[in-house]
């Protein structure tokens, strides 16, 4: 068979996608050298031509995303080196004579076509070309460098397994699976991005995840049309119910147990190639007051940590807010004692309440965003400058009263309690909004801002569940679980409009001293 | 209606529907009629206000997937069905700027000294449209998450004053001012039970109909036991002089709140009983005047008529209300032959035309 011409060649190239695709050619070295035209001749497409039993054949792989004990032992060396069976074996049953005889490997695929051929490569697989066949194998042969599983950073516990989730898609599976031994923990993978080709799984409980939720997700990860997912937020913006909130929609951890938590509720992880954040839906808003620990501590010490959160979540948005209204609007409310003592701080002070309040709070942000993107090595300079600015230098210097360090202090020490950092964010912005209304209508525009707040947050759904489910619409059986964490041998059920089946998760009994208490 | 809420939800919107405003001048009103026996005249309104709501949930059919509007074109005919559905959208209005002069008056004159009432009343209806916009869904839920801070607020005003109240005060039970006592009962039910008329546009998008009229039962009994209890603990602990003199008797009612020499002043309790049903009762009427129009003008959607009305609620707010006095002048008359003629005429009109056309029919 003659070579293809350039031009042809050249046509081809332009013209190879999903959609338009060019089947193998018989000729081994038109496909070889086709494959590296596609690639670019880039240095690391690796094409070793061998002789299997005077046959022409070639093993072409990425180096770098391939496991390289697997190619060269159990590939190479089996290829090159025992391939005497292949002897008897016609023309014709070559390819499936090797697949049976000779391929120490999992999982073997058969490729038809150029782009199903690029594809398996790029995404680490090996190729096996052999002349006179129109057909290939791909040889899962992935590997290459990545992290090991290591602890936590982000979600820190006292108690409770400090493994995480890591950059590859294979490892996080297996974290899960490790934790829920059930055949009905189904996996359903998606690619997603069509220059990235990014790996997604979904994984659910069948049976106890609700289906319609299911059928959802599935439908608006098909509708997915983008160039590249490099990280799971690029999911969770792309299927979200409302873009434009401050609040999450979406929970995310990179914590197994937290996510294996959230499934066996009968929620939905998305589990994304390279990145240790697996994304949970739906997510609700008592999620991200509670951390995965609650459960691993005794009953009341995880309610007593609990309302402790809500109580941060209070009086980080609302503590500036409050000290403006209270010393604009409001001075009868404050007891005389505290008052003459707040006024008479705030008596050398240049500005009003709410800038003082706005210069502080907006001092803070930055210190603490300075802190995060700063080499650890600077940190300490960083901290050194951020307790002169909001400490006793700042009220030495006349510009704030010292009451406004401790209302900013202690706001940041609030947001830094939630377990999730979206929360902590969406509180960062609201408590400005706030500290505007308090400035123009004290507490009553405080008020105003909390039922606009809570409208808002009622207006809000996560893929069809209200957001503050089981508060409104209220469900006795949830509140057992939200800002109390009752034992669990009284937690009998799952969430209920999470999970419409199966509801039933426990039949323990309340654990009794033997021979009746006596 | 594609929006639906649950009866319980509905319980709790009747009970802050019935709650707003009146909790504030309820205690005055009804202690200038009935004297000492002020709280008695609240029970009376209350039992009123029981038949009234029977009456208004016989104008609902039972077919559930019959909206209020088309049944009330259904039974009466096109033409009257507007005019009637007309009448109930003035009498949502007047009740709607009623409540956001009051709240914007209450908050100028007790909790932002010299802000302006106009500039009050502006935010107030902008949430409500906020809400509006939402839907009834959303103001359901979130009338469920304000519900138990209200009703532990009322639980705490009534508990905390005990100790200032005087029981002589009340005394004698049902022995003077009989006439007057019952009497007082019919501006009182004028300002509670004839203005939640307007919410059997919201009980048809209950799911469960039945259970609606159940709730809107319940919702009204829990409100007017409330009523009854504060009446009851401003004439014990404020007097009847005290209670009658004070516009806002129930705030004056938390100032008398002291605990340890250090809790001193906490009106503010007050101040949110008030401001949580006053608002959503705000947002309430201010929906259904929206969906009346939605019906009227046969909108697709009712946001789209949303910012004009709440435009217009807010002017009338601010102009039509020239002060308190006028306010009081304007329950005791204009208000009420407005309420009865919406709120008592009309539903019987409707009953009786359903029933004079289920007769012909057989």
């Amino acid at each position: 068979m003659r070579l293809r011409s350039r031009k042809q060649e050249k046509h081809i190239i332009e013209n190879i996608s999903d959609d338009h695709d060019v089947n193998l050619s018989e000729v081994l070295a038109e496909n070889i050298e086709l494959t590296s035209q596609m690639l670019g001749h880039s240095e690391d497409l690796v094409i070793r031509q061998f002789q299997l039993n005077d046959i022409k054949a070639a093993l072409m792989y990425i180096d770098g995303l391939i496991n390289q004990q697997t190619v060269y032992i159990d590939l190479l060396h089996e290829l090159m080196l025992d391939s005497s069976e292949l002897k008897r074996t016609n023309n014709k049953a070559i390819l499936p004579a090797i697949k049976a005889n000779l391929l120490s490997v999992g999982s073997v695929t058969e490729v038809n076509t150029i782009a199903s051929m690029l594809k398996a490569l790029l995404s680490g697989d090996s190729i096996l070309l052999v002349e006179q066949q129109i057909s290939g194998l791909a040889l899962n042969t992935k590997g290459g460098e990545s992290r090991g599983i290591e602890s936590v950073t982000t979600q820190e516990v006292v108690r409770g397994p400090k493994e995480a989730f890591t950059e590859r898609v294979a490892t996080n599976v297996s974290l899960i699976r490790r934790r829920i031994k059930d055949p009905n923990l189904w996996m359903k993978k998606y690619c997603i991005g069509e220059k990235t080709q990014t790996d997604v799984i979904v994984t659910y409980l069948n049976g106890v995840a609700n289906d319609d939720i299911v059928q959802e997700l599935d439908k608006r990860l098909n509708d997915i049309k983008i160039d590249a997912i490099l990280e799971g937020g690029y999911i969770e913006e792309l299927v979200q119910d409302d873009t434009y909130t401050p609040f999450p929609t979406v929970y995310n951890s990179e914590r197994p147990d937290a996510i294996s938590a959230g499934i066996l509720e009968g929620k939905i992880a998305i589990i994304v190639d390279g990145t240790p954040f697996v994304l949970l839906i739906p997510a609700l808003f008592v999620d991200f007051l509670q951390s995965s620990e609650d459960y691993y501590q005794r009953s009341d010490i995880a309610t007593l940590l609990r309302l402790l959160r809500t109580l941060a979540f209070f009086l980080a948005l609302l503590t500036p807010s409050l000290y403006i209204a209270l010393t604009i609007f409001h001075q009868e409310m404050v007891p005389t004692t505290l008052l003459i003592s707040l006024t008479a701080q705030r008596e050398g002070i240049p500005f009003p309440a709410l800038v003082e309040a706005l210069l502080m709070e907006v001092t803070f942000e930055l210190l603490r965003e300075a802190g995060i993107r700063l080499p650890s090595t600077v940190g300490s300079a960083i901290s050194i400058v951020g307790a002169l600015v909001l400490g006793q230098a700042a009220v030495d210097a006349g510009i704030v009263s010292a009451t406004m360090v401790i209302v900013v202090s202690l706001t940041a020490i609030c947001s830094f309690i939630f377990p999730s950092y979206n929360l902590a964010i969406s509180v960062r912005i609201l408590r400005f909004g706030f500290m505007f209304l308090a400035a123009s209508f004290g507490l009553y525009g405080i008020f105003t801002g909390m039922v606009f707040m809570v409208l808002h947050l009622n207006s809000l759904r996560s893929f069809g569940i209200p957001y503050l489910t089981p508060l409104a619409p209220f469900v006795w059986q949830g509140q057992k679980d939200v800002f109390v964490r009752a034992p669990l041998w009284k937690k009998r059920e799952r969430p209920h409009l999470i999970s419409q089946k199966n509801i039933v998760k426990n039949r323990t009994h309340a654990p009794e001293p033997p021979n009746g208490g006596r | 209606m594609t929006e639906k809420i649950s009866s319980k939800q509905f319980l709790v919107l009747v009970f802050m529907n019935l709650l707003g405003t009146s909790i504030v001048f309820i205690p005055s009103i009804a202690t200038s009629y009935g004297q000492e026996n002020g709280w008695i005249t609240v029970l009376i309104s209350t039992i009123i206000g029981m038949v009234l709501i029977l009456l208004f949930n016989a104008t609902v059919s039972n077919d559930d997937t019959l909206d209020f509007f088309s049944a009330i074109d259904q039974s009466v005919g096109k033409i009257i069905g507007n005019v009637i559905i007309g009448a109930l959208i003035i009498f949502a209005y007047y009740t709607g700027i009623a409540n956001i002069w009051a709240l914007s008056e209450f908050v100028g004159l007790q909790i932002l000294m010299g802000t302006p009432p106009a500039a009050i009343a502006l935010i107030s209806t902008m949430t409500s449209l906020i809400a509006v916009r939402y839907g009834i869904e959303v103001i359901a839920r979130s009338i469920e998450i304000f519900f138990p801070f209200t009703i532990l607020s009322l639980v705490l005003l009534a508990l905390l004053v005990w100790p200032e109240a005087r029981l002589e005060n009340i005394e004698p039970i049902m022995q003077l001012n009989k006439m007057s006592t019952v009497i007082g009962a019919i501006p009182l039910v004028g300002m509670t039970f004839l203005e939640v008329i307007t919410l059997v546009i919201i009980l048809s998008s209950v799911n469960n109909r039945k259970d609606g009229k159940r709730a809107f039962l319940y919702g009204g009994l829990l409100a007017g036991f409330c009523m009854m209890i504060v009446t009851f603990a401003s004439i014990a602990v404020l007097g009847v002089q005290g209670t009658v003199r004070h516009t806002y008797p129930i705030y004056v009612l938390g100032q008398n709140i002291r605990i340890a020499q250090f809790f001193e002043r906490i009106e503010v309790l007050v101040a949110f009983i008030w401001f949580f049903t006053i608002f959503f009762k705000i947002a309430t009427t201010n929906f259904i005047i929206v969906k009346a129009v939605q019906h009227l003008f046969k909108l697709k959607r009712h946001q789209s008529i949303s910012i004009p009305v709440s435009f217009l609620l807010w002017t009338g707010s601010v102009t039509s209300f020239p002060n308190v006095f006028y306010d009081f002048e304007a329950i005791n008359s204009t208000y009420l032959v407005l309420g009865f003629i919406v709120g008592f005429l009309i539903p019987l009109f409707i009953v009786v035309s359903k029933k004079i056309s289920q007769l012909r029919k057989t």
